[in-house]
């Protein structure tokens, strides 16, 4: 039912809590997947574009490499690397790459053991409930275990 | 038990927009599947039971909820196979409560203009989000263009 779906990710593990299911959604049928990284950049005159993370490229290489399994699965994924928007922060990036895709699913991982301290912290997730178009997929964190039973078992179902 | 075994769908109903809009998502989700999907209406309670005419605020409460659960099956495309739970209490538990019974899968609510009322608490999306531990799919406003 969907056609594109956004994955959006920061590299961090959390994030991939988020990936099983978004297999899971579109294996059955075939829907393209955009995965959305944010590269958050220093502000102000002088480290100014500088990306916050120290280890934004091994966090991209390991991005990058998800996209080719994704691909190598059967799945027509695709990478999308934004930035600039530091102002705003990375949730309305990921808005505006669904927007211009017209993606109908964004999937993103709370980070933490239960929503709430994202939500108390005003997590990237929280401002995505805020600002999306699209319908939003929270996947929480302990949810990873189920999913990945689900995950198996779907390809199993494929195979 | 995992959800290998159960692909339910747990939904919120409370008559909005939004949740008509999730009502929709979700029979779109389990429609020729096979799965099920759980439609949720919360009668919430008076807070107190010294409350006069509590058993009136009671049944008014849940036959308001009834009225909307009718409403729900009525949106639902023939042929998608559904269930109506009617619990008592704040929206957000009780939604929580029947995926935790059902085993859901995954919960789906409308977001009411969480983004406009921020600070007032009591929204129902945000709660569900701190209550469970299952994926929840938050569908947006219907924003007026």
């Amino acid at each position: 039912m969907f056609k594109k779906i956004i994955w959006a990710t920061d590299g961090s593990e959390a994030a991939d809590h988020a990936l099983p299911y978004v297999k899971a959604l579109a294996a059955p049928k075939g829907s393209k997947v955009i995965v959305c990284h944010s590269v958050l950049a220093l502000l102000g005159p002088r480290a100014g574009g500088v990306p916050i993370a120290a280890d934004e490229d091994d966090i991209k290489t390991k991005i990058q490499g998800q996209v080719d399994a994704l691909g190598s699965e059967g799945i027509d994924a695709s990478l999308r690397i934004v930035g600039g928007d530091t102002v705003h922060g990375a949730a309305h990036d990921i808005v505006r790459v669904a927007d211009e895709e017209g993606a109908d699913l964004i999937v993103a991982a709370t980070r933490g053991h239960t929503a709430l301290g994202g939500l108390l912290l005003g997590s990237v997730t929280q401002r995505l409930l805020y600002v999306a178009n699209c319908p939003v997929l929270v996947v929480p964190v302990r949810a990873h275990a189920e999913a990945a039973a689900a995950d198996t078992s779907s390809e199993r179902a494929l195979a | 038990m995992s959800s290998t075994t159960n692909n339910t769908i747990v939904v919120g109903y409370d008559g909005s927009p939004e949740a008509r809009a999730a009502l929709a998502y979700a029979a779109e989700r389990v429609a020729g599947s096979g799965k099920l999907f759980i439609v949720v209406a919360a009668a919430p309670v008076p807070d107190l039971l010294g409350t006069p005419y509590y058993q009136q605020h009671l049944d008014a409460s849940q036959s308001r909820s009834r009225e909307l659960l009718e409403e729900a099956a009525s949106q639902v495309p023939a042929g998608v196979d559904y269930a109506t739970e009617l619990i008592d209490g704040p929206a957000a538990d009780a939604i929580v409560r029947v995926a935790d019974v059902r085993d859901a899968r995954e919960i789906v609510i409308g977001s009411r203009g969480l983004g406009r009322v921020r600070a007032v608490l009591g929204s129902v999306s945000h709660d569900v989000l701190h209550l469970t531990h299952r994926p929840v799919v938050v569908i947006p406003p219907t924003r007026e263009e």
